[in-house]
């Protein structure tokens, strides 16, 4: 299973912020490079890394990184 | 490199990943793609594209695909300076698998999946490296089960099949510049009634080299690269024998070598994408004869002879507007007759042409057999000679002196007194190492990789 370390520093690559300046609290529009679009790729891009499935549906609840670490945790 | 994407669908996704190479520019909101290319925003005007694509999606949206060409040739009229393409992403997703997401096409109206994202990424990086040069020139072809079904030396021309639908696909890319040569083992006598047959939609003028014999393919495949003045690594070979493709692959990595059946949709998307045409492209199977009539003229001639009853002619003028993509495809494909070896963009060329402190000069030329079309420019800024290009078809035939004096002619009058210059060493330009040094250059300093010039301007 990947480590909380190793998934802040993949998402961190995604945003194109540093890791360190993101943590499972980081929440959704809290930063500027995290909005809507980013929401979807971010989604993806997950999904795709962790082989995980994040369920269409839920995408739009998803406020913070922690849950969506939730799924790669849980996988 | 600045990239503007349109689409039917929602690209900011895509636009995202590939952020951090490049300038984006996307339009708001989607499905206004059409109305974008006919009458572009001040926006993506102000953004002044180098690269625009098309990212037109058939599985989930729509357009009509026959008002594609419309829109390429309505944007390529408005930004001079950009190379316009609409990826083929159909047979993309054909390739990869597993493209879509309907998920995420119900979500945000966006259909690709990761995996297809990923692809697309890798199809535009790949697009732009052959935007600056990075692409394949040759198709080189076996002929027996590759052009028709059969064995011309076993079952004679009635006996085979033509593949007739694929050998137009053929022509087609010959038709847009790609060169064809025949690798093939066959008798050169059992092929030639082929010719004749009214089912080969490909004739033996659309081939600039015939290499029919028994030799090695991998041998004739570089006599041919000799004899046209091309790299090797210029080759698409298709051949449908997977022992001659293994050899090729083993003696020669750096030849394509895709696996046998393909399309030649998907050659054309891989090896061949199709930017902006200039009229030495279209030209160029015609280009290469020619030059082989002049090679079989030359033999028995002395030097001077040869050059005397070439009737060479030239003509020599600043750049004009409509030859913009050819001295950009100069400045990237020539590799020999270059001295600094800078690679620019239409839309680079276009700054030069524009700026008070440029000066870019162009040469026409031809002879007896033909007109050579723009064969070598030159680019100078300021006092300085930035870069000195000529395709290698124009070499050897003294024609550079004649464009040097024209140039010098042009600085005198421009008040300048020197000009400087600089050769700067590449594995490939040792044919200019000494182009100064013959135009009554100075050296003002030479080192392994360098060498700096000046001439006073008398």
């Amino acid at each position: 299973m990947a480590t909380e370390n190793d998934f802040l520093t993949f998402v961190a690559g995604v945003l194109d912020v540093a890791p360190e300046s993101i943590s499972l609290n980081t929440a959704y529009e809290s930063i500027p490079e995290w909005d809507s679009v980013m929401q979807l790729r971010l989604t993806l891009e997950i999904s795709a890394e962790f082989d995980v499935e994040i369920p269409v549906d839920e995408i739009a609840d998803i406020k913070t990184l922690g849950e969506f670490y939730k799924y790669v945790k849980d996988k | 490199m600045r990239i503007a994407l349109l689409s039917n669908v929602t690209v900011e996704v895509l636009a995202g990943m590939l952020k951090k190479g490049h300038a984006i520019w996307t339009p708001p909101g989607f499905g206004s793609w059409m109305e974008t290319a006919l009458s572009p925003s001040d926006d993506l005007k102000a953004f002044d594209p180098e690269a625009i694509f098309l990212m037109l999606d058939s599985s989930h949206g729509r357009y009509d695909a026959l008002s594609v060409p419309n829109a390429v040739a309505a944007l390529e009229s408005s930004f001079p300076g950009a190379t316009v393409v609409a990826p083929d992403l159909e047979d993309l997703a054909d390739e990869v698998g597993s493209f879509y997401d309907e998920g995420m096409w119900k979500l945000g109206s966006m259909p690709w999946s990761m995996k297809g994202l990923r692809a697309i990424k890798t199809e535009i990086e790949r697009l732009i490296g052959a935007m600056k040069g990075d692409r394949k020139k040759v198709l080189a072809l076996d002929f027996d089960n590759t052009l028709w079904e059969g064995v011309i030396g076993e079952d004679g021309v009635a006996g085979i099949k033509p593949f007739t639908e694929f050998q137009k696909e053929i022509k087609a890319l010959k038709d847009r510049g790609v060169l064809l040569v025949a690798l093939t083992k066959n008798n050169p006598a059992d092929v030639e009634p082929v010719w004749e047959d009214d089912r080969m939609a490909l004739k033996k003028d659309d081939f600039v080299e015939l290499r029919i014999d028994w030799n090695d393919k991998a041998d004739n495949l570089v006599a041919s690269a000799r004899a046209l003045n091309l790299g090797t690594d210029s080759y698409v070979f298709v051949d449908d024998n997977p022992a001659e493709r293994e050899q090729m692959k083993a003696l020669h990595p750096e030849v394509a070598v895709p696996n046998f059946p393909i399309s030649i949709r998907r050659i054309s998307r891989l090896y061949f994408p199709a930017f902006r045409l200039t009229e030495e492209d279209k030209r160029k199977t015609e280009q290469y004869h020619a030059e082989a009539a002049r090679r079989n003229y030359g033999a028995g001639l002395t030097a001077e002879e040869y050059l005397k009853g070439l009737e060479i002619w030239t003509e020599i003028h600043l750049i004009r507007e409509d030859e913009i993509p050819r001295v950009a495809q100069l400045s990237q494909k020539t590799n020999q007759f270059n001295v600094c070896t800078n690679r620019y963009t239409e839309a680079d060329v276009r700054r030069f042409m524009e700026s008070p402190d440029h000066l870019v000069v162009t040469l026409h030329a031809g002879d007896r057999f033909g007109d050579q079309g723009l064969v070598a420019f030159v680019h100078v800024c300021n006092d300085e000679i930035c870069d000195w290009v000529m395709s290698c078809r124009a070499m050897n035939r003294r024609i550079e002196y004649t464009v040097q004096e024209w140039v010098e002619k042009a600085l005198r009058e421009r008040g300048f007194s020197k000009v400087k210059a600089t050769w700067r060493k590449t594995l490939k330009n040792a044919p200019v190492k000494e182009l100064f040094e013959r135009f009554g250059f100075t050296k003002t300093n030479e080192t392994e990789e360098t060498k700096n010039y000046e001439r006073i301007l008398a």
